[in-house]
């Protein structure tokens, strides 16, 4: 496939730039893709810089790790520091997160918009308000249920066990058009039946002018005074070393560099809040699996990637599903090795990977290191690694009642499960916090959006307050954690910014 | 992808390979994959930041000297121990009283057996072969689906303009783009 006309790599610089355009938007993610094609289509000359490289579908294979190194930041090397520490993943593409996310496309639950509206005083949020822009984005991501014949045998287990115990169980929206099962989400959708942004609101934006420049990385916005006036930073070279240096002048800058790096880019360019919280209120849906080994052939890899979800203690925070990964990811996170880890990976195929999401009730913050990068703190509450035991232990009960006949836990020290009477050892002694294998890729909050300027850094439509032309459009507004997938709750506040931004387009050409 | 101008040394190397014998399962030398697996740690080595690559480039550089304090070694680095040996130098580290060492020896277990459990004679083994499956079922959705998905992904680029709920805009500023979709 060529490359679009106005997609632009390293391979295009042969000295320093200078740009102009009305709007640069940073990122190309859930936000930034959205935002870039809604504001190109009415008619603004937006540029999107990216950090990442532009993989087209065509480059997508099962080989996990080549995948990883490709496509995830810093090799997936990163990591919230805090007890315990917590591997936390994000893209680093053309197309961001939503390039290796499992594809679950839910709409922020009521509950959270009321909250967002009730507590934090976000204008015009409420589900009455929301539903016509989740609405579009639904139309252009194709979110959908999958078809029927497309679901793995580890996936119809974890239905099985939840009815079993009469619990609410629900398939998955995702985005999708006629997913086939390839069950490569992760490692970016070989066939393109994902609707990343790579497939659907990056090709929109360039199709109405937009221009993206891919390898370039932010290294601070520009600023006159209180007003940001655009951006400048370098193209990465194919050995991360900084090569040709970039300045991009706009009118408008909108950072969609998700909720670790747009509160760094604002700390590294020296903005400041009103209320002094950027880079505070991360959550960041702390995540833990087990490995079920069941008697049956299961095949998780053979369908979709979390085809249901389990809904029954959705309002206590937790949600499970299974979530199949290829055996080299899958040897990396079992707390084996040699003749124990050869044991439990003879099972790949009989084995039922399953996942606890948990809404957590606090919150860490991100910080800028000396060199610019930003490091990630966050402390689990005993509250919340409470929660994830009793989760854990209601999502292994599912899991017997399926049939599994061992359940590996993700407690260091604490023996593997071999019956539902096991399961109650969870609770016999409290679970070493530091031990516990936490990961999440739901990174949030930490430029919260909200209606009073000294408790929040952005207004209701993502504009920072104190600032002028510097909007933000990621997972870095919400002001609490959602319980639920992000994707489309970012996508669909991306489209509300825009609507706003276009308000003013007017003007913005005029300026 | 960014790999950063980075090799493993060739005590380095030879450290990896002996600890592949030690983490991996026992078909390690019969499946003759040492050298794809090293690759893989060095190709995993660079895509991470300076910081982890230099801690983890070092925590491989005292583990293999760290053997020579242990009585047992008779004063050999961890690559020249015999098999028992190793892994008992490498227990240790795996069940660490420190959470630190704890942690590096599961990173560095876990780089060296997702090298391992990546490549095609071990895939074979576990009867996982994704790419078939992959191959038949975007077959079978093209033959299905495909006038549908053409369909719907020019749908993707085809006009359909915000309208903002205030009117203020009226949906576009309807500047006439060279590139627009029509």
């Amino acid at each position: 496939m060529p490359r679009p006309e106005n997609l632009f790599t390293r391979d295009d610089w042969t000295a320093d730039r200078a740009l102009t355009c009305d709007v640069l938007v940073i990122g190309s993610g859930a936000g930034g893709a959205v935002v870039a094609a809604e504001l190109a289509e009415g008619g603004l000359e937006v540029i999107v810089l990216e950090e990442g490289g532009y993989h087209p579908t065509e480059e997508f294979t099962t080989h996990a790790t080549a995948m990883v190194r490709k496509l995830y930041r810093d090799g997936g090397a990163t990591l919230a520091i805090g007890s315990p520490p917590i591997a936390f993943q994000e893209g680093r593409a053309v197309g961001g997160s939503t390039v290796i996310n499992g594809g679950m496309s839910w709409r922020t639950p009521e509950r959270i918009l009321d909250r967002w509206w009730r507590e934090d005083g976000v204008d015009g949020v409420r589900a009455k308000e929301m539903g016509r822009y989740f609405e579009r984005v639904e139309k252009y991501i194709s979110a959908k249920h999958q078809d029927p014949g497309t679901t793995s045998r580890d996936n119809e287990l974890l239905r099985e066990g939840a009815e079993k115990m009469s619990w609410k169980v629900i398939p998955n929206i995702r985005n999708q058009l006629h997913c086939a099962g390839t069950n490569n989400c992760a490692f970016g959708c070989p066939t393109g039946a994902k609707r990343s942004t790579l497939v659907t609101y990056i090709p929109r934006a360039l199709a109405f002018g937009a221009r993206l420049y891919a390898d370039c990385r932010v290294e601070r916005l520009l600023r006159e005074g209180t007003r940001s006036v655009g951006a400048e930073g370098r193209v990465i070279q194919p050995n991360g070393k900084p090569g040709h240096r970039f300045t991009v002048r706009a009118k408008l800058v909108v950072s969609s560099a998700g909720a670790i790096h747009t509160p760094a880019l604002l700390g590294r360019s020296g903005v400041k809040s009103p209320s002094g919280r950027i880079g505070q209120n991360l959550s960041l849906h702390p995540n833990v699996k087990v490995l079920a080994v069941f008697d049956e052939n299961v095949e998780g890899w053979k369908g979709v990637h979390q085809a249901y979800q389990v809904r029954e203690f959705q309002e206590e925070g937790y949600l499970f599903a299974a979530v199949n990964i290829p055996p080299s990811i899958l040897s990396m996170a079992t707390p084996f090795y040699g003749r124990e880890l050869d044991e439990i990976m003879r099972d790949y195929n009989r084995t039922v990977i399953a996942g606890m999401l948990l809404e957590d009730s606090v919150t860490g913050r991100v910080r800028v290191l000396p060199g610019g990068r930003p490091q990630a703190f966050y402390d689990l509450s005993d509250f919340d690694a409470h929660r994830l035991v009793r989760g854990t232990s209601l999502l292994c009960e599912l899991l017997f009642s399926a049939g599994a006949r061992r359940i590996v836990l993700p407690f260091e020290g604490m023996a593997d499960l071999r019956g539902p009477d096991d399961v109650r050892k969870l609770f016999e002694r409290p679970v070493h916090k530091p031990g516990i294998e936490v990961m999440t890729v739901h990174m949030m909050g930490t430029c919260a959006m909200g209606g009073d300027p000294k408790r929040h850094v952005c207004d209701s439509y993502g504009k920072v307050y104190g600032h002028e032309g510097l909007y933000i459009s990621d997972a870095s507004l919400f002001p609490s954690p959602i319980g639920v997938n992000p994707m489309e709750t970012i996508m669909a506040l991306a489209t509300r910014n825009a609507e706003r931004i276009l308000d003013q387009g007017a003007a913005l050409k005029a300026a | 992808m960014i790999l950063a101008d980075f090799r493993l040394s060739r005590r380095a190397r030879k450290t990896v390979a002996a600890l592949a014998r030690v983490v991996c399962p026992e078909d390690f030398d019969a499946l003759g994959v040492e050298g794809a697996v090293i690759e893989e740690v060095e190709l995993t080595l660079r895509s991470f930041p300076p910081l982890v690559r230099f801690a983890l480039a070092s925590a491989i550089w005292i583990f293999e000297w760290s053997a020579l304090f242990y009585p047992a070694s008779f004063m050999r680095p961890f690559s020249r121990l015999d098999p028992a040996r190793g892994e008992r130098h490498f227990r240790r580290w795996w069940s660490s009283g420190l959470l630190s060492i704890r942690q590096l020896a599961k990173t560095l277990k876990g780089m060296i057996t997702m090298g391992y459990y990546e490549q095609a004679a071990v895939k074979a083994c576990l009867e996982f072969h994704p790419d078939r499956w992959i191959a038949d079922v975007a077959r079978r959705r093209l033959e299905a689906f495909g006038e549908e998905i053409r369909r719907k992904e020019a749908e993707v680029i085809a006009p359909d303009p915000l309208v903002p709920a205030s009117g203020l805009s009226k949906g576009t500023l309807a500047r006439k783009k060279p590139h627009a979709a029509t």
